[in-house]
């Protein structure tokens, strides 16, 4: 899983939590990333680093080994501005060069081992809104990050919309159901 | 006419982003900008929002960074105002999508109000958003992927400025090498900085 949010007891923290107690009660072996706890930097991936062969260092070593560990991918992040939050963008555009295989040598899918994506996030505005927005969020993990992982990879979208007008009972609502997706997947 | 340019390519000075800064920020010179431009690696921007602003994003103070503030200031008075970016996995690099999350906060961009709750646009004065952006991909990748960053300010920053226009203008895969792609990179720049001078 990984789980972005500057503050980790924010609901986006908590439907992180339920989820990673759910996949743990059905069996699964969990690994939290949590680049805002690692003082991950977002902007690192833009530099001289992403060039040809460079290799993980740091940070990165651990996040490409993880990628490349499971077979199941949770995203868990506030949707800000129509789409993931800068720290999220700057970390997939890092870890996903060193995927690759650093800079050119491109394989067309490096994350093969990946069969399942789930992104749980939370919209502030109505659905109604980020239609109108474009959904830009969206496509660029279900399409995007997955045209990464294996072809036949099944991908979910858990989303909360109007979280600015919506009463305590629909986040408790959208918490039921963060946890009943972990259990079925 | 003031004009605010927001350029985001760590090379500032011999990229080929760095010369369609330059097209641009000549273009809207010959139609008598003022242009500003806030080139967010040189100045190195902070792309992440904090604990602090976040938990500030609620209140009536939602900035609290002295940059945040200055850039928050440009965008309100400017009349047009240009994004000049590479597209990084579909979408606006991390350090631009942190300006967006950033400065364009509630009382800058918008204003959420009191008792409905509802937004209201704060970006009136703007007449036109203009996004220039080069790919790796071609056209036709990213409109299958999602042209995520041109959404974002197409449509996005659109609902805070009602009475701008949108233009566009994308450079597809750049990394092509030879004559033919030279002549397209060089016929990009010029066409940025005649569309750039119209009014």
């Amino acid at each position: 899983m990984v789980r972005v949010h500057p503050v980790l007891e924010s609901f986006v923290g908590a439907a992180g939590q339920r989820a990673v107690t759910a996949f743990g009660a059905s069996g699964h072996e969990v690994r939290v990333i949590d680049p805002y706890e690692d003082g991950f930097d977002p902007v690192m991936g833009d530099g001289p680093l992403a060039q040809v062969g460079a290799l993980p260092t740091g940070l990165l070593v651990g996040y490409v080994e993880s990628l490349r560990w499971c077979d199941t991918i949770v995203f868990a992040y506030p949707t800000w501005f129509g789409s993931q939050p800068a720290m999220l963008k700057g970390w997939l555009d890092t870890v996903l060069v060193f995927t690759r295989g650093g800079g050119q040598v491109r394989s067309r899918t490096p994350l093969r081992n990946i069969r399942r994506i789930v992104v749980i996030t939370s919209h502030g505005s109505p659905k109604w809104m980020n239609a109108l927005q474009g959904e830009p969020g969206k496509r660029t993990l279900m399409r995007g990050f997955r045209s990464f992982c294996h072809p036949l990879t099944r991908s979910e979208w858990v989303a909360f919309y109007d979280n600015d007008g919506c009463d305590q009972r629909a986040r408790a609502d959208f918490l039921n159901r963060v946890e009943a997706v972990a259990l079925r997947v | 006419m003031k004009a605010v340019v927001i350029f985001a390519h760590p090379d500032p000075s011999s990229s080929f982003e760095a010369a369609a800064r330059d097209a641009v920020v000549r273009g809207l010179r010959r139609r008598g900008s003022t242009v500003e431009v806030l080139d967010l690696y040189a100045l190195g921007f902070v792309a992440a929002m904090t604990r602090a602003e976040r938990l500030a994003y609620i209140t009536d103070q939602p900035i609290l960074d002295p940059m945040v503030a200055a850039h928050a200031a440009s965008v309100r008075g400017a009349h047009t105002v240009v994004f000049v970016y590479r597209t990084v996995n579909w979408g606006v690099p991390a350090i631009l999508k942190g300006w967006f999350e950033r400065v364009l906060v509630s009382g800058v961009a918008f204003t959420l109000d009191d008792k409905s709750g509802r937004f209201r646009p704060g970006l009136k004065q703007m007449r036109r958003i203009i996004g220039v952006s080069t790919y790796t991909e071609s056209a036709g990748e990213m409109r299958f992927f999602n042209d995520a960053g041109r959404r974002i300010i197409r449509r996005g920053l659109r609902l805070s400025a009602p009475r701008a226009r949108t233009h566009w203008h994308g450079l597809y895969e750049i990394d092509q090498s030879g004559p033919e792609a030279s002549k397209k990179r060089c016929g990009f720049l010029e066409h940025l900085e005649t569309a750039m001078a119209k009014r």
